[in-house]
């Protein structure tokens, strides 16, 4: 496979963020990785529903919200992968019958949306104060026709007969994967490639938690 | 005594087995349930399959339906796949069923169908900008015991390739089209994309074919699709534990080992069907 | 979550507050708080900041057969979605609330019985096709003042949307992409902009723009949906109080003014985001981000070394066929063991 030559490939966009964007939830974050901007909050750990309370841990209760029209079943999945990465994130079990409650607002959609969308949730996570076990940094990246590895792809990158998209999200102490999504058509030696420079580039990610943090706490 | 220390303690009663590199119903870790795949099982259908994973059953029925083209796509049919899971398959479901399983279930699938190209959509388009083929995929759970994506997976190839579609003629002058029933061909099928899940226990053990006890248990799941031998069409994990990339290998290679039993299921069962006519 | 009662102590201060002319906030009695349009990289996306309340609305489009009663009209579609992100109060999915409800009728009837966007524009073939234009606002924040926050940024969302243009040849329509053609803008003959007044001690004190701590403690409200042309399109009294005539006019003359006030700041922004777009300049959400906050960072697009990774991966695909070898050979060696 080739490597990306241009060093517009094989670098993520420009980050963008804003912590405590909302008043009324307990943690938020609008993030724009490029034009792709989505907006997370967090409410709780908080009262629970009691037909949903969990006695040994909190419920996760994930809502995501689409720019236009009611929710389809991609909503569904997104949850899914958003709710399975935040169970294991935040410490569940230390916070038995409450509700955490995590909201994503699509704002705009240009390209490596599932990333931007997880890379929000743990924004405004952080910013909730709630005590985590990692953070977590989810890189999107596409091979396209020619077989050219492409971090970050956009919106119209996207759209082109690519031969495969494939998303990586990693945890902040190993940057072992804790979830991943890739369709297309791929040989395993071109799997491993692209995990590795997502991998790489979750580096950029993590960094830039860290500075928006001491930014927003100093 | 068993028993008992099963329900206080499933988990130790778990990893006392895997340290011996068993599963309490005897497979090992690697060991996955025994399938039996029955293709054409509904005469109402265009093409059907029932696959029983261990104790899951799923259902897959395909309905070939004449539509109007999309004016967006005029040279395609179009393709609709949905699961579900019918309350009547678990005990699980009825209090709490799980709001995001079915419906990510079905956009599994859906993204199942157009990565792995098994269909070509313009195969289905009969009449450019006028008529097309409107495939209905339901798959349904009847009973649910772990594993559900897989024997989705399994169910709705096996379907496809059990489809048959009757020909169609065009009446140029009055522009009505007529259905043959008497003279059907079969839907063209491009590849066999495979399925295998596996689990992950206590952040570190893995094996395949997880049963529903064994995913109330697991910290996290990975779903490998392989293409052919040498390409994976998708790899799914949704959260959960983290694995290291040579882990992910470990996967990968499992889903290759599988794929050709699978082949081999799929093949006998449409020979029995062959035989039958 | 239920919503938590106010204490006497601050509904008591926060009216003693007003009968001596004052606000928490600090503003005048007829003032608005803070506004700013932000638009976003779609079209018809536009978020509408006033205070703390956020309301963004997207405007989307599509093809559909007409309604049966009007045949040669297009369909305008008004949607709010409370998100359970903007209030603890608000619930997630599911029923909407009467609140909800009251929201998106008195938005569907500035919108739609104003007949500020010209439906028969949007006719593409009478009886068989016509647009089907749809409103979706979603409220992020809920500060109070949801109504003139929803309705200015879903009319602002209006304004700024373009449809794809069609060209129709016999029974024939053509969608034309974006490439092909240039987007159409809707007409809007005028655009109706809701203003909400605030009552407290049965209508003797009123405030323009209530917060959400004054709309809790306030008696009643009334809402006048108005264009700059001085015109009312809707207006909505609730609440349990009774107010004078007199009241409502001066209402009214209050309207015209803030019409006028907003009417301005949707233009300006609107013509901004075109020339910030025509010119090249960043436009959308990022570029509304302001980096001087603390809570804003930037990090700009660092160039990520890739050396090496290739012979990582191929290690990492060859170390595991070792060790399958191994595990296949271990295996053969058990079965064999066992058949001895």
């Amino acid at each position: 496979m080739m490597l990306p030559t241009g060093s517009e490939q094989c670098q993520l966009r420009k980050m963008l963020g804003e912590l405590s964007r909302l008043s009324q939830p307990d943690g938020s974050a609008m993030l724009c990785q490029g034009t792709s901007t989505s907006l997370a909050a967090v409410y709780g750990p908080r009262d629970v529903r009691i037909s949903k309370e969990l006695v040994d841990r909190a419920t996760m209760d994930i809502v995501y919200k689409p720019k236009t029209g009611l929710p389809g079943n991609d909503a569904r999945f997104l949850e899914r992968i958003i709710r399975s990465t935040c169970e294991n994130m935040i410490l569940v079990k230390q916070h038995p019958r409450t509700s955490i409650d995590v909201i994503v607002q699509e704002m705009q959609d240009s390209g490596s949306y599932l990333s931007c969308c997880l890379n929000a949730v743990t924004l405004a996570l952080l910013d909730a104060c709630l005590p985590l076990k990692y953070t977590v940094a989810a890189v999107t990246c596409i091979i396209n026709r020619e077989g050219e590895l492409h971090l970050d792809p956009t919106k119209s990158q996207e759209a082109e007969l690519n031969q495969a998209h494939m998303t990586f999200v990693f945890d902040s102490i190993d940057r072992n994967v804790i979830a991943c999504y890739a369709q297309g058509c791929y040989t395993t030696q071109q799997y491993h490639t692209c995990l590795m420079a997502c991998q790489a580039a979750s580096k950029e990610v993590f960094s830039y938690y860290r500075e928006a943090l001491t930014k927003k706490l100093t | 005594m068993a028993v008992d220390f099963k329900t206080s303690l499933p988990f130790e009663y778990y990893s006392r087995f895997l340290e011996q590199d068993v599963r309490p119903d005897g497979r090992d870790l690697g060991g996955i349930r025994p399938t039996t795949l029955n293709v054409g099982s509904i005469d109402t259908a265009d093409g059907s399959a029932l696959v029983k994973l261990g104790n899951t059953c799923i259902l897959c029925g395909i309905k070939a339906e004449m539509v109007a083209s999309n004016p967006e796509t005029p040279e395609q049919g179009i393709v609709d796949s949905s699961v579900s899971l019918l309350p009547m398959s678990t005990p699980q479901f009825r209090d709490r069923p799980p709001v995001d399983l079915a419906p990510s279930c079905t956009h599994f699938i859906e993204q199942l169908l157009t990565c792995s190209g098994c269909l070509d959509l313009k195969d289905l388009c009969i009449e450019k900008g006028k008529h097309a083929w409107n495939l209905h995929c339901d798959l349904m759970c009847l009973d649910y015991d772990g594993n559900v994506l897989d024997a989705c997976c399994l169910a709705l190839i096996a379907a496809l390739k059990n489809t048959v579609l009757p020909k169609v003629t065009i009446d140029e002058e009055s522009g009505t089209v007529k259905l043959d029933a008497k003279e059907k061909h079969p839907l063209s099928v491009n590849a066999v994309p495979v399925s295998t899940t596996l689990a992950i226990f206590a952040d570190k053990v893995l094996f395949v074919d997880p049963t529903q006890e064994e995913e109330s248990l697991a910290t996290g799941f990975i779903t490998v699709v392989t293409k052919d031998d040498d390409h994976i069409c998708m790899t799914y994990k949704p959260g959960g534990s983290s694995v290291q990339p040579s882990q992910m290998q470990d996967c990968i290679k499992r889903s290759q080992h599988r794929r050709p039993e699978v082949l081999q299921l799929i093949r006998q069962a449409l020979l029995t069907v062959e035989a039958e006519r | 979550m239920r919503d938590i009662p106010f204490s006497n102590c601050e509904r008591d201060f926060i009216i003693q507050a007003i009968e001596q002319r004052s606000r928490l906030d600090g503003r005048g009695v007829y003032d608005y708080r803070k506004m700013q349009l932000t638009f976003g990289e779609d079209r018809g996306c536009c978020q509408m900041e006033l205070g703390n309340s956020i309301v963004m609305t997207q405007v989307s489009c599509e093809v559909t057969p007409p309604k049966q009663t009007r045949p040669s009209e297009g369909i305008l579609f008004v949607n709010v979605e409370l998100s359970p992100m903007a209030s603890p109060t608000f619930e997630p999915g599911g029923r909407m609330s009467d609140f909800g409800v009251e929201l998106n009728r008195l938005l569907e009837r500035c919108l739609k019985e104003s007949r500020c966007v010209d439906t028969e524009s949007l006719c593409i073939m009478a009886g068989l096709k016509v647009w089907t234009i749809r409103v979706d606002c979603h409220v992020l924040n809920y500060d109070g003042n949801l109504v003139d926050c929803c309705s200015a940024s879903a009319i602002a969302a209006l304004a700024h949307f373009r449809r794809p243009d069609v060209s129709v040849s016999g029974e024939e329509v053509t969608i034309h992409t974006l490439d092909e053609r240039d987007p159409i803008p809707l007409s809007i003959h005028h655009m109706p902009l809701c203003v909400t007044f605030a009552f407290f001690s049965q209508g003797k004190y009123l405030l323009v723009d209530p917060s959400l701590k004054e709309e809790k403690v306030m008696d009643g409200k009334m809402v006048i949906g108005m264009n700059k042309h001085r015109e009312i399109c809707t207006l909505q009294m609730s609440g349990n109080m009774l107010i004078m005539k007199d009241q409502v006019l001066r209402c009214s003359n209050i309207a015209v003014v803030k019409v006028t006030e907003i009417t301005e700041l949707i233009q300006k922004s609107l013509q901004a985001d075109s020339l910030a777009r025509s010119k090249g300049q960043p436009f959308g959400f990022p570029a509304a981000i302001e980096t001087r906050k603390v809570t804003a960072n930037e990090k700009k697009s660092e160039v990520i070394d890739v050396v090496g990774i290739e012979e990582k991966a191929e290690q990492i695909v060859q170390c595991a066929e070792e060790s399958d070898e191994e595990r296949r050979r271990r295996r053969k060696k058990r079965r064999r063991r066992r058949l001895e």
